[in-house]
């Protein structure tokens, strides 16, 4: 027992962690260069056990873990009190505070961000990363979401909405997942709808994260979005039952039509010969956007026109004349990737790891190779020779064969990389097929895209009836509820001589407490953020084509303060151990 | 009398080293007019505005890589701009890889590398095209071919771009050179020149004549029953071929932007000379100083082809004084009049001067008596003191402080003060004195400079202190001219040179020769420095390349300190060989450096100052650390084959142990700069991304430096290793810092790609390699020798139970 608890003493152990730590922070930032930020964190950083392959070992959790314990036994056992280890012993209380602090951050904070045009109020932030399934009993504005998270779902789990009577089975949960279109299989669509995505935002045409408060601040500030939508009329018989009750919704809510930020759009009503009526909208064929759309010619009046006419549109051009001439060729793309891309879910293909997809398909690749090598009149080539061709290329030894192999790599690379799970989590659209439940009846499988989190502008929340109630299923990022508003006042980019550089970015905001009791203006820059209460919130990101348009970060972490104490007592300590060692030298030579 | 002796001694040795140097270069082409004055013209690059010697450096650099041995940058500009076909033969393009010149058809050259602008012209259209399939893929998914493809394309095209700059004030190169010729005898006299004659674009386009004739022919032609005769067909083939040349060559971006067009305007504020003629040409005459800088530029091409001189200089004054009027750039200080050349001139005695004086400080330190060492030491000191205060009104006037910042800062000034003074008057023993002394002068030096930046503010506008480009650009072109990194470079070498030599002998004076030139080296290396921190207005480490420059001077200093200290040869040594080694390192990333104003996550004075120099010395600390270690094991490894395993003397054994102790006290050093500059990292982190750790690559490299040095700190104190083993853990971290400072995710060896990728990290990779093998040969030869001179403990025998 006792030969037991001296590991955790010993000085060998402090050196052994310290070398194991050393070599998962040298290749977990390898492995991070080729899987990303999550992967390394999941696999290396943040890990209890490290696999590699099938060896189970210590990962960076279980090693900094054993460190502190050390640590903390060698404070209480190991240091004696007196001038020589005064030094060390500040040292190392400093460096238990470092890890103190660490673990605060990582069990109590949270990092999500708000996108805001000017004008704009809000109080709930989103996350980044993280999802959560929201279920709603009505597709109103002013509706009640209820939502769980989805982190770590399992096939089998349940997730229960009490309040609401529904429960949700997992059949199927991806992180990351390409969507299978219903008639159209073509699993690449995934790309266009990210491409389409883009162009809609590019065109400044589309809603974004409507939210009661930001849709008042707009209304307020007078502002509005248009996004177009198709204005072919289509007789009734072909609309779908939910196209229908969406455009009842239009035409019971909308009694006018304004386009205040596109003139473009209020020509192109004109030309098609049609009063600025919200009638012209019939076309509807189906309700893509339901919920956005709705609150916006509801609470907005602002005119949706959705362009999927697969006939050469005849107010097209006239549109992108008078809108945006320079981006032509952009809105013709936009209306080929719409055409290809039916929002109806068919079902979802995981997407896999890039070492997954190597090892699926090793044997095609390597077939590629020989292939390749065959042309060049050369053998195919075992691993070993690979590896020798890669060191002979590293020292500057030039071969033929080697230049092919990499060539069919890089084809490669190219060829799965939309199968792959994207590395930057913000990025990956997670799919969950599900059997639901609605007040206990008959289970209904539905498959739920995270289009919304994602472009939540082509999103269209499932549903399902039960008797005469509808309920509406929503996978969106998760949704933080702040404390506060913030509404942004002004948001300024200003750059150098010629537009050269970007000099600094400026968000004016102003914070007040739900309650009201407490107001501020304040403006957060780039190294000058604001703080409030233990959130913080940072100017992160902007938009080229949209100049009022600001990404705030907002995060929480109560042990923000303990880095900055620890780092001045661990400094404190390294230089006062520095001083006292430097002078028993120079007392020592000076003796001699 | 000795001293005096020593003292000419010490010059001639000087004047020796400098001399050795002073070759020329080799017979280059060279400009056909003195350039003095054009340099100085203004231009912008990048965010800022330079003087045109740094424009054609970073050309150059970006085309070549390296400037041409013995002309300077400037002068292949002008030919470039005024005589472009003699820039034909220049071995200019540099290219990476052969299959692309191979592909291209372009002949190989010898070397592999670099390519004459007659050589790849006929493949432009080739690359072209093979470049704008290269750009349909994915940044990230491109090969290297591809990539340099596209590098070596707009290289080529960004060439084209400057010699077709000045196109319009010439008359056009082959294939175009007939493009203007007046061969009607009636038209050319009606234009005022002969028969036969190439005029250019401009001496056509601003001809009042043509326009006249141009309106007669129009009003003519609108007339039913108009006959052209030969005359009209005449001018209007060379109307129609002005019209030609304009779709042809001035409708694209030009580089060097020279013209200030509206200087308080944003985007299109400085552009081009063929698109301000572009833009002339639309306003009308609205604007008619811009069609008269243009003639300035036309009358440069006429003065340079002619070689007249005067007439030269004569355009380039009209187009500064046309700056002048134009733009704030000319706004002096003290309504001084001098012109920019004469500022410059004066600028360069300046630097003279400080040179001189300077190594007759450094002199009188090392050789003189009492006295001269604190004239010397004095001097030195109020010769940077007063540049550093320059350097900080420059750098931080018009930052504001919170009341807060002011109370923190005067304390912690005010506590430093205590300690030093208690240092110096409490404690008996004489180094802590002078340490306490020094701690005491530096504070007293940074509450007077943090005064004087506070007070360094204009009194009626209350704006900051501000340099007016009439010194700035001056300053600037000095700074290009004087190559301070280059000649630290050299006296570096000599320095270590001579320090090699003297730990060989064991002479004291050696030594002293060598610290004078260390000295001396350091003198031009802080030059350079400051330089550079002056013109970009920032702390010293902006960039990559910065690094070097700045890491190996705390090298040195370093170096220099310890020699004081300990005297036996081996700071100044590694000092110089490091100091040497990196500013040779930097060269690769000198292409990258234009002095650029820096992103807005970096521009902040603060983090600037304190992080990223904390994080250098951390570098600095630990790598020259390691090369002590080199140094120790190779010492012990001779002197161990000298005594083939018998006892040492005793002049090798104290050398031994002082080099031990000299690599424990900078590895303690570096290894608190590390962790302080990390940690600061982190709190500039939370600063601006909201988060105090990241496990960022950049990050990761830092902290595997202080785990590393914990690692040998521990290790040593559970006499898990001893001196050899500690040599070899801080020769590793060596390679280790070299890790973090090129980036690991910059090695290219991720898990399952396949070769290394760029030629950076095959170097590192290389030199990480060569380290191994070093260590490889030495550690365990070494390690058996130790093992010979140590007693040999019996093993205690277990009693039997």
């Amino acid at each position: 027992m006792r030969k037991f608890l001296s590991i955790f003493i010993s000085l060998k152990t402090t050196v052994t962690c310290l070398v194991w730590l050393a070599a998962i922070v040298f290749f977990g930032t390898l492995y991070q260069v080729e899987n990303g930020l999550e992967a390394s964190l999941k696999v290396y950083f943040y890990s209890w056990i490290l696999w590699i392959k099938f060896i189970p070992l210590p990962g960076g959790m279980a090693t900094l873990t054993l460190l502190t314990v050390n640590l903390i036994a060698s404070l209480l056992i190991h240091f004696r009190f007196g001038w020589r280890m005064a030094g060390l012993i500040v040292v190392h209380v400093g460096l238990l505070l470092m890890m103190i602090g660490g673990v605060i951050t990582y069990y109590s904070g949270f990092e999500s961000y708000l996108d805001m045009r000017e004008g704009d109020v809000t109080s709930v932030s989103q996350s980044f990363k993280d999802w959560e399934l929201a279920v709603a009993g009505s597709n109103d504005l002013q509706r009640t979401m209820y939502a769980i998270d989805t982190a770590d779902l399992k096939a089998g789990e349940v997730l229960n909405y009490d309040e609401i009577g529904v429960s949700v089975k997992v059949v199927k949960y991806y992180d990351d997942a390409l969507v299978r279109y219903r008639g159209n299989e073509d699993v690449e669509v995934n790309d266009r709808l990210v491409a389409l995505s883009q162009h809609l935002r590019a065109f400044d045409l589309l809603p974004r994260a409507l939210t009661p408060g930001m849709l008042a601040a707009r209304r307020q500030a007078g502002k509005g979005q248009a996004m177009v939508v198709d204005i072919i009329p289509l007789p009734e018989s072909e609309l779908s039952e939910q196209a229908l009750e969406l455009r009842s919704a239009i035409l019971r809510e909308a009694d006018a039509v304004m386009c205040e930020n596109h003139p473009s759009v209020s020509n192109l009503v004109a030309a098609a010969g049609l009063t600025e009526q919200a009638r012209f909208l019939t076309g509807i064929e189906q309700a893509e956007d339901a919920p956005p759309v709705v609150q916006a010619i509801g609470e907005q009046k602002i005119i949706v026109v959705l362009l999927r006419s697969g006939e050469p549109h005849p107010f097209m051009d006239e549109m992108v004349a008078s809108a945006m001439e320079d981006r032509r060729l952009a809105f013709s793309s936009l209306q080929r990737d719409w055409e290809k891309a039916p929002y109806d879910v068919a079902d979802f293909e995981p997407k896999e790891s890039n070492r997954v997809l190597r090892k699926r398909f090793a044997a095609e690749r390597q077939a590629d190779i020989d292939a390749a090598l065959a042309a060049i009149g050369e053998e195919p080539v075992n691993r070993m020779t690979r590896a020798l061709l890669g060191l002979g290329n590293l020292v500057g030894i030039k071969n033929p064969k080697f230049d092919a192999i990499k060539d069919v790599e890089n084809r490669w690379k190219r060829r799965i990389k939309h199968l792959t799970v994207n590395s930057a989590p913000e990025r990956r659209m997670p799919g969950l097929v599900a059997e639901v439940r609605v007040d206990g009846g008959e289970p209904t499988l539905l498959h739920i895209d995270g289009g919304y989190g994602m472009y939540e502008e082509i999103s269209l929340d499932p549903m399902v009836k039960s008797g005469d109630r509808s309920i509406y299923f929503r996978l969106q990022k998760k949704r933080y509820q702040l404390p506060f508003l913030v509404q942004l006042d002004d948001f300024i980019r200003t750059t150098h001589v010629n537009d050269t550089m970007d000099k600094e970015y400026i968000s004016r905001i102003s914070v007040q407490t739900l309650d009201a009791n407490f107001s501020q203006q304040a403006s957060v820059e780039m190294n000058k953020p604001y703080r409030y209460h233990g959130f913080t919130i940072y100017q992160t990101s902007f938009d080229r084509e949209v100049s009022d348009f600001s990404k705030l970060t907002v995060k929480f972490n109560t042990g923000r303060l303990l880095p900055y104490v620890s780092t001045i007592i661990v400094f404190l300590g390294l230089a006062l151990h520095f001083i006292l060692m430097l002078a028993e030298t120079s007392n020592r030579k000076l003796k001699s | 009398m000795k001293t005096t002796l020593r003292f000419i001694l010490g010059s001639a040795l000087l004047l020796l080293c400098g001399s050795a140097f002073a070759a020329g270069g080799k017979d280059a082409k060279q400009a056909k007019v003195e350039l003095d004055r054009f340099r100085l013209i203004p231009v912008l690059e990048g965010s800022r505005i330079v003087p045109l010697d740094t424009f054609a450096r970073t050309q150059m650099l970006s085309l070549r890589g390296r400037p041409i041995p013995g002309e300077e940058p400037v002068s292949w500009l002008a030919r470039t701009l005024f005589d472009p076909a003699s820039t034909d033969d220049d071995v200019l393009l540099k290219l990476d890889h052969p299959d692309i010149a191979a592909d291209a058809s372009i002949t190989n050259r010898p070397d592999h590398s670099r390519y004459k602008y007659s050589d790849v012209v006929h493949a432009v259209p080739h690359l072209v095209g093979r470049a704008r399939d290269a750009e349909e893929v994915d940044n990230e998914l491109r090969t290297e071919i591809e990539k340099e493809t596209i590098r070596f394309t707009r290289a080529i095209l960004q060439f084209e771009g400057l010699r077709r700059v000045l196109l319009f004030a010439r008359p056009p190169d082959a294939p175009f050179e007939d493009m203007f010729r007046v061969d009607d005898p009636v038209l050319a006299n009606k234009l005022g020149i002969k028969a036969g004659d190439n005029p250019s674009y401009y001496q056509l386009f601003n001809n009042p004549a043509l326009e006249q004739i141009g309106m007669d022919l129009l009003a003519r032609a609108s007339k039913p029953d108009t006959v052209l005769d030969e005359n009209d067909r005449a001018a209007m083939a060379l109307i129609g071929e002005l019209q030609r040349f304009q779709e042809r060559f001035l409708g694209f971006r030009f580089p060097m932007e020279v013209i200030p067009v509206d200087p308080h305007s944003g985007s299109q504020s400085w552009q081009s000379p063929p698109n301000v003629l572009n833009l002339a040409r639309s306003m009308q005459g609205q604007d008619p100083e811009l069609m008269n800088d243009l003639g300035n530029w036309a009358a440069m091409t006429e003065a340079y082809q002619a070689g007249d001189q005067a007439a030269f200089d004569a355009a380039v004054d009209q187009h500064l004084s046309f700056i002048e009027r134009r733009t704030e750039l000319a706004k002096t200080i003290n309504g001084a009049s001098e012109t920019w050349e004469q500022r410059a001139t004066s600028i360069r005695r300046l630097d003279l001067a400080y040179l001189l004086i300077g190594s007759m400080f450094i002199l009188l330190i090392a050789f003189g008596k009492r006295i001269g060492t604190w004239i010397g030491s004095t001097g030195l000191l109020i010769m940077f003191g007063a540049s550093l205060l320059l350097l900080g009104v420059r750098l931080y006037s018009g930052t504001t402080l919170s009341v807060t910042g002011q109370w923190t800062l005067g304390l912690s000034l005010l506590a430093t003060f205590a300690v030093g003074a208690w240092l110096s008057f409490g404690i008996k023993q004489p180094f802590w004195r002078l340490i306490g002394k020094g701690i005491m002068g530096l504070m007293v030096f940074t509450g007077v400079a943090i005064l004087l930046i506070a007070k360094s503010v204009n009194p009626e506008t209350g704006e900051a202190w501000t340099v007016a480009g009439s010194w700035l650009l001056p300053i600037e072109s000095s700074f290009n001219q004087a190559d301070w990194f280059g000649q630290a470079l050299k006296y570096h070498l000599i320095t270590f040179l001579i320090s090699f030599v003297a730990i060989l002998v064991r002479k004291p004076i050696i030594i002293k020769i060598a610290l004078v030139v260390a000295g001396i080296a350091l003198l031009y290396h802080v030059a350079g420095i400051e330089y550079r921190m002056f013109i970009t207005q920032r702390p010293p480490v902006t960039n990559l390349y910065a690094t070097f420059p700045f890491v190996a001077f705390i090298c040195v200093l370093l170096g220099i300190g310890i020699e004081g200290f300990y005297k036996n040869g081996i700071g100044v040594m590694c000092g110089s060989i490091v100091g040497w080694a990196l500013i040779m390192m930097s060269g690769i990333f000198a292409k990258s450096d234009t002095m650029n104003e820096v992103v807005p996550v970096l521009s902040s004075q603060f983090w600037l100052s304190t992080h990223v120099i904390t994080i250098m010395f951390g570098y600095a600390g630990v790598f020259l650390a390691g090369v002590v270690g080199h140094v120790w094991l190779l010492s012990r490894l001779i002197t161990g084959l000298k005594t083939g395993g018998k006892k040492m003397s005793k002049g090798d054994k104290n050398f031994l142990k002082v080099g031990y102790r000299i690599m424990m006290s900078i590895l303690a050093f570096g290894l608190i700069f590390s962790f302080l500059g990390t940690m600061l990292g982190g709190v500039w982190a939370d600063q601006s991304w909201g988060r105090f750790w990241g496990w960022d690559p950049k990050e990761n490299g830092a902290i595997l430096i202080v785990i590393w040095c914990a690692i040998m700190f521990h290790a040593r104190m559970g006499n898990m290793l001893r001196e050899t083993g500690v040599s070899a853990m801080a020769v590793g971290g060596c390679v280790v810092v070299m890790i973090a400072w090129l980036g690991i995710n910059n090695l290219g060896v991720g898990l399952h790609s396949y070769g290394f990728q760029s030629g950076l990290a095959r170097g590192l990779i290389i030199y990480m390699v060569a380290e191994a093998v070093f260590l490889l040969v030495t550690v365990p030869i070494v390690m058996r020798m130790e093992a010979k001179g140590r007693p040999k403990i019996e093993p205690v025998p277990a009693p039997a139970s």
